[in-house]
């Protein structure tokens, strides 16, 4: 085919743009102000959250979480779900654990861990879900009871101190007043923007979502998307380990179970489908700050503990609910 | 076919080696804080429980503090003869389970061991098999002094004087006044005296107890969780001067969360329940008290329970109390032994 | 005489700001049969949909036969409308029997089945549209058209006062179609009211004796068909066909795609084939005979033994992106479930795939670019509405197809591969389509057609290769061939036709 210039360019009368629907973006300014609403109401009841250093401090809490949900919304647009992202988080800090006890360098610590977790992410999960035809569920729930017992066999069982100021550093530091997770947290969700929106790979992600036999049959390498999006994810659930131990000063047998639902509801609350194709990253990050007012608020203002996980709960079934209502009408 | 699996096999390969090398190297690494390869456990043929055969059904492996109480009990046994074997409440899935502490005993009953000493996780979860070896005719023995459950013996754990010693103990650190708080696990007996103990403790030392323990929880038992749990505790109160927390994990988590909110040179931490990793917080500076109940020492309690029974002694739920443990801080934590250079760990053997 | 059964006033219904219906007033008769024609997205389907209750006007009212309005598919059933989808939504697990007594009262007793009155209906129900023996059969073994017509015997269960049909004889084969006016004739002879939407004029008006002509959401002609308004019709809606398919090429160059020794899955076995630049070759034969298997394994969309090789240079065969990097391009049967990426932009629908420096720079794209060129995609393909960002699945059938062919032949492909490529589509979609795999073949490139159609073969194809069980059984230039011998060699039954001998073929025992 050599003719690419229409004939019709001589007679463009421009016709009416007509509106494709609701828009993400106005979507998500529509979460924005609900997060800000909640926030400003709840502003007189809690003197806490008229702190600014408090406030960084939530945000460096969380910046673990983030890194984890911005990496498992790659996995859920292409469609699916990464089980063990908690389970990561907790073995990186294993193999920290393990590195340091060789006497390796800072930066060989960090990046053999990092590497590892990308390895299992691509090589374990993304090999067998898109090649061996594997169910994601099956594969990232074998990782998920993998993971923690590898875990616990490197730890002997119980949580270890380990000395590494490089992720002292990183995990309790500040730059300009800013807390160095929140900085890590910033990078990463600004090369994973770029990543989703501004690459060939980005767009590849989300036509795998919307239908991966379509998507394959216009030439895509929907095998090599699914790879790489479950190495991403293994990726950013090992940044977040770091993150912990380095908060932690210590490899704990347990840490980071129970992340990876936090995580993947944030990613839920900001509007990504399990359906695949749709939700953005900056979704997620809404999502996360939704939950982090949510959690504060709640907490703060003496709600019994126990109660605190079928508040979220609730919460996170009208949150959806009122979403898919908005959507139908 | 083989193309794609031929990775995943040696990745989980490499993985496998890794975690193969982690469980070798530990013995070698600082960080993990020496501990030493288990030796051969060596029965006195000639002692007074020579043949008898104890079935300790534990509850979790790899819990330092549960370890100690079955090395301490296992040491002592065998010094009289007794073989023992240990074995934990875990479902096929090997995850904790309240019920299968019976299922473990009913093996016992069935196998004819001479006595079980149980660890129970729950009291009511436990019955029918402290019941069953009742009918059977085993003496059985619990840790901890258990309401309602009919049994040969039980060892009572100290908890509250064991808060009430930490509360006590890190109100004199924190200069005696101020507002001090408690952070508290699962509700499990032992935890709630503890809890219970040192509000005691902190407010006879001359501090006043602000929040609820009930509602700062450690659910989860681990570090991340308590980091959690203790930023909402700091957060609220932000003139804290003292925390107590019921475990060590609690302690580690509660370091990150006070360094993470800037108040680590404000607030001093102590726990009811320290490990090796605790001491050296101390050293660290980071931490200002551990509680060391001596473990050990409790197995060798219980251990003498047991013995009286099988010497034939009629008892019926006889109650002894454990021995009282130690509080360290930076000014004696130079005399402080792991528990594992008090005496040699040995290999306890799952079965007979 | 026949008073109005269904009556629709001042509908309108928004789709964001597009008006899908803008102000429709329009009576149906009782005993009569309705066409409701249009162009693509002039808004014939979801006047459809508005009656049968399953989209709720923005405003206005539809009265029911009893004269009550209809709002909501429940006040829709209890009014007797039903809907026969142009996709049949049958419980594919569930035998036929089954889904025709599917929620039927006379087929439970209570929260009980009654599973030889459920079978008794049905089989009742079938009888005229499909033999007996279907009836045990799993739904999801039969082929498009016999489900179109269980789901026709499944409406028809429900006792409809009104049925309505969108593009019902789409999928359906020739016996199918017979049995499908038989039906619409005995059922408006017993005083039923039918609407049909459908593409194919021919065939509508053939039964309508109304007809309802809609345009841009509007009633633009309503009226008895007679001779006279017949041609008054299809001169209205062919104003919009496009007239200007370029002439066939006379001349074919160099040989472009080969293919020899096929062998895979349904017994595909193919010896050689050729197709030369310039050429649009039309793939027929009987739905099954492996006419789409051989068009996907010349794709590379699916694996077989042999080799195929695009101006001499070979791909692998079942590696898409290996086709595609040997300059194939595909337009595959069914668009739904292969083609469209349906919460995508239509934009993002038209540059999947495309790697080319045109729309990236290393792994960046190249956004002002994507956007130049799909604008001129949109213009070039006539994609309606011309909105880039508009998700596809809100798109006409018509104008999706647009965006799969589009897609196809904006790659400057040597080699393009359509199976099916106006399946479903109004007369101005297939028209730009026809002229847009002309366009392709004028300039230069070997264009394989899969047609089941015999109008779109002899309209479209310059050489027509007919496929059975697997094999090439007649290849041969459209100008050599007659419809009959077509048919007869895709059947397998031998026309005596002493001037041009068919090669020489075996029938399967």
């Amino acid at each position: 085919m050599t003719i690419t210039q229409s004939t019709t360019e001589t007679s463009s009368v421009p016709e009416p743009v007509v509106a494709s629907g609701p828009s993400t973006l106005k979507q998500q300014g529509l979460f924005f102000a609900i997060v800000v609403a909640m926030f400003l109401v709840a502003l007189p009841f809690l003197p806490q959250l008229r702190s600014g250093p408090y406030l960084m401090v939530q945000l460096a809490t969380y910046s673990a979480v983030l890194i984890m949900a911005l990496g498992q919304t790659f996995v859920v647009v292409q469609v699916g779900f990464d089980l063990s992202t908690g389970a990561m988080q907790g073995f990186v800090g294993g193999l920290v654990f393990l590195f340091v006890g060789w006497h390796l360098a800072d930066g060989l610590v960090i990046v053999l861990s990092l590497a590892a977790a990308l390895g299992i992410g691509v090589l374990v999960h993304g090999l067998l879900i898109a090649k061996g035809k594997m169910n994601f569920f099956i594969v990232t729930l074998a990782s998920f009871t993998i993971l923690p017992s590898l875990l616990r066999v490197i730890l002997d069982g119980s949580s270890k101190p380990v000395h590494s100021p490089a992720l002292d550093s990183l995990a309790n530091g500040s730059v300009l007043g800013i807390r160095t997770p929140v900085i890590i947290a910033a990078v990463v969700f600004g090369l994973m923007w770029v990543l989703l929106n501004r690459t060939v790979f980005g767009r590849n992600v989300y036509a795998v979502g919307s239908n991966r036999e379509a998507a394959r049959l216009a030439g895509v390498n929907v095998d090599r998307v699914t790879m790489i999006c479950y190495g991403i994810c293994a990726l950013c659930a090992g940044i977040a380990g770091l993150l912990l131990l380095g908060a932690l000063g210590a490899a704990d047998p347990s840490a980071g179970l129970g992340n990876e639902f936090f995580a993947l509801t944030a990613v839920l609350l900001g509007g990504t489908r399990f359906s695949g194709g749709q939700g953005t990253l900056l979704g997620t990050l809404l999502g996360l700050l939704f939950l982090i007012v949510l959690s504060n608020i709640l907490l703060l203002s003496g709600m019994p503990q126990f109660w605190i996980g079928a508040v979220q709960g609730v919460v996170l079934l009208i949150a959806v609910g009122i979403d898919r209502a908005r959507r139908d009408a | 076919m083989k193309r794609f699996l031929t990775a995943p096999l040696l990745a989980g390969v490499t993985a496998l080696a890794l975690a193969a090398c982690g469980t070798g190297s530990t013995g070698s690494a600082d960080a993990a804080g020496g501990t030493k390869p288990l030796a051969e456990a060596s029965v006195d043929a000639d002692g007074a429980l020579a043949g008898k055969k104890i079935l300790y059904v534990d509850g979790v492996p790899g819990n330092a503090l549960l370890d100690g109480l079955a090395q301490g009990l296992a040491a002592e046994l065998n010094k009289q003869g007794a073989t023992m074997a240990r074995v934990f409440q875990l479902n096929a899935q090997n995850q904790i389970d309240l019920a299968a502490g019976n299922q473990r005993i009913n093996e016992g009953i069935a196998q004819g061991v001479d006595a079980i000493v149980t660890f129970p996780l729950d009291a009511n979860a436990i019955r029918p098999g402290v019941e069953a070896a009742n009918a059977a005719g085993i003496p059985i023995f619990t840790f901890q002094d258990l309401g309602g459950l009919d049994v040969t013996g039980k060892l009572k754990f100290p908890d509250e004087q064991r808060g009430a010693d930490t509360g006590e103990a890190l109100a004199e650190v924190a200069g005696g006044q101020g507002e001090a708080s408690v952070l508290s696990g699962i509700p499990t007996d032992n935890i709630e005296a503890a809890v219970r103990g040192a509000v005691k403790g902190l407010e006879a030392g001359g501090m006043k107890v602000v929040g609820d323990p009930d509602n700062q929880r450690n659910l989860k038992d681990d570090a991340p969780e308590a980091q959690r749990v203790a930023q909402t505790i700091f957060q609220k109160f932000p003139n804290l001067r003292a925390l107590v927390v019921y475990n060590s994990a609690s302690a580690t988590g509660a370091i990150a969360a006070a360094r993470q909110a800037g108040v680590a040179d404000k607030v001093v931490i102590g726990t009811m329940a320290g490990e090796d990793t605790n001491i050296a917080q101390i050293e660290d500076g980071t931490l200002a008290l551990s509680y060391d109940f001596n473990g050990l020492d409790y197995g060798k309690a219980m251990a003498g329970l047991v013995q009286r029974a099988l010497s034939g002694e009629e008892l019926d739920n006889e109650v002894v109390e454990a021995p009282l443990g130690q509080v360290y801080t930076k000014d004696n934590v130079g005399d402080y032994k792991p528990w594992t250079e008090r005496q040699t760990y040995i290999k306890i053997p799952s079965g007979f | 005489m026949p008073t109005s059964s269904v009556v629709v006033t001042g509908v309108t219904k928004l789709y964001g700001a597009t008006k899908a219906l803008a102000g429709v007033d329009v009576s149906f008769r009782r005993g009569v049969v309705t066409a409701v024609v249009g162009a693509n997205g002039s808004g014939k389907s979801t006047l459809l949909r508005v009656v049968s209750g399953l989209l709720d006007p923005s405003s206005g009212q539809v009265e029911g036969p009893s004269g009550r309005p209809v709002r909501g598919l429940a006040s829709a059933q209890d009014a007797g409308i039903v809907l026969v989808p142009q996709e049949p939504t049958l419980a594919g697990h569930l035998t036929v029997w089954q889904n025709v007594s599917l929620g039927r009262p006379e087929a439970a007793r209570g929260p009980f089945l009654r599973d030889r009155a459920g079978r008794r209906l049905a089989a009742r129900y079938l009888e005229g549209l499909l033999p007996a023996e279907v009836l045990d059969r799993v739904t999801s073994t039969l082929n498009k058209s016999s489900r179109q017509l269980v789901q026709l015997a499944a409406a028809m269960a429900r006792r409809p006062v009104v049925l309505m049909l969108d593009e019902p004889t789409a999928v359906l084969d020739e016996d199918g179609v017979q049995a499908l006016h038989a039906l619409i004739r005995r059922f408006v002879g017993e005083g039923g009211t039918v609407l049909i939407v459908s593409h194919r004029l021919r065939d509508v008006l053939e039964l309508a004796d109304d007809v309802v002509v809609l345009r841009n959401g509007l009633v633009s002609h309503t009226g008895p068909v007679t001779p006279q308004t017949e041609h008054q019709i299809v001169r209205l809606l062919s104003a919009e066909e496009r007239e200007n398919r370029p002439a066939h090429r006379p001349d074919r160059g160099h040989v472009v795609l080969e293919a020899s020794g096929l062998r895979g899955w349904r017994g595909l076995h193919v010896e050689h084939l050729q197709v030369h630049a310039g050429e649009i070759v039309g793939i027929a034969g009987q739905s099954g005979s492996g006419r789409s298997r051989l068009a996907s394994v010349l794709a590379g969309a699916h694996p077989a033994e042999g080799r195929v090789t695009v101006d001499g240079t070979a791909f692998r065969l079942g590696s898409i992106r290996s086709a595609q990097a040997a300059g194939v391009a595909y337009i595959p049967e069914d668009r739904q479930v292969t083609a469209i990426l349906g919460n995508q932009s239509v934009a993002a629908n038209l540059l999947v795939g495309r790697e080319d420096p045109t729309v990236r720079r290393g792994p960046f794209r190249r956004r002002a670019a994507e956007q130049a060129e799909s604008a001129a995609l949109i213009d070039r393909f006539e994609v309606r509405p011309r909105d880039p960002e508009r998700h596809a699945a809100l798109l006409s059938g018509g104008n999706q197809q647009k965006l799969v062919v589009g897609r196809a032949l904006s790659r400057g492909a040597k080699v393009v591969i359509a199976d099916e490529p106006t399946q479903g589509v109004d007369a101005s979609a297939r028209g730009a389509i026809h002229a847009a795999l002309a366009t392709a073949a004028a300039g230069g490139s070997a264009v394989v057609a899969v047609c089941s159609e015999f109008e779109e073969l002899f309209e479209l194809c310059d050489r027509v290769v007919v496929v059975r069980d697997g094999s090439v059984v007649l290849d041969r230039p459209i100008a050599q061939v007659s419809q009959d011998e077509v048919l007869a060699s895709s059947l397998g039954s031998h026309l005596p036709d002493p001037t041009t001998p068919t090669p020489a073929e075996e029938i399967p025992s």
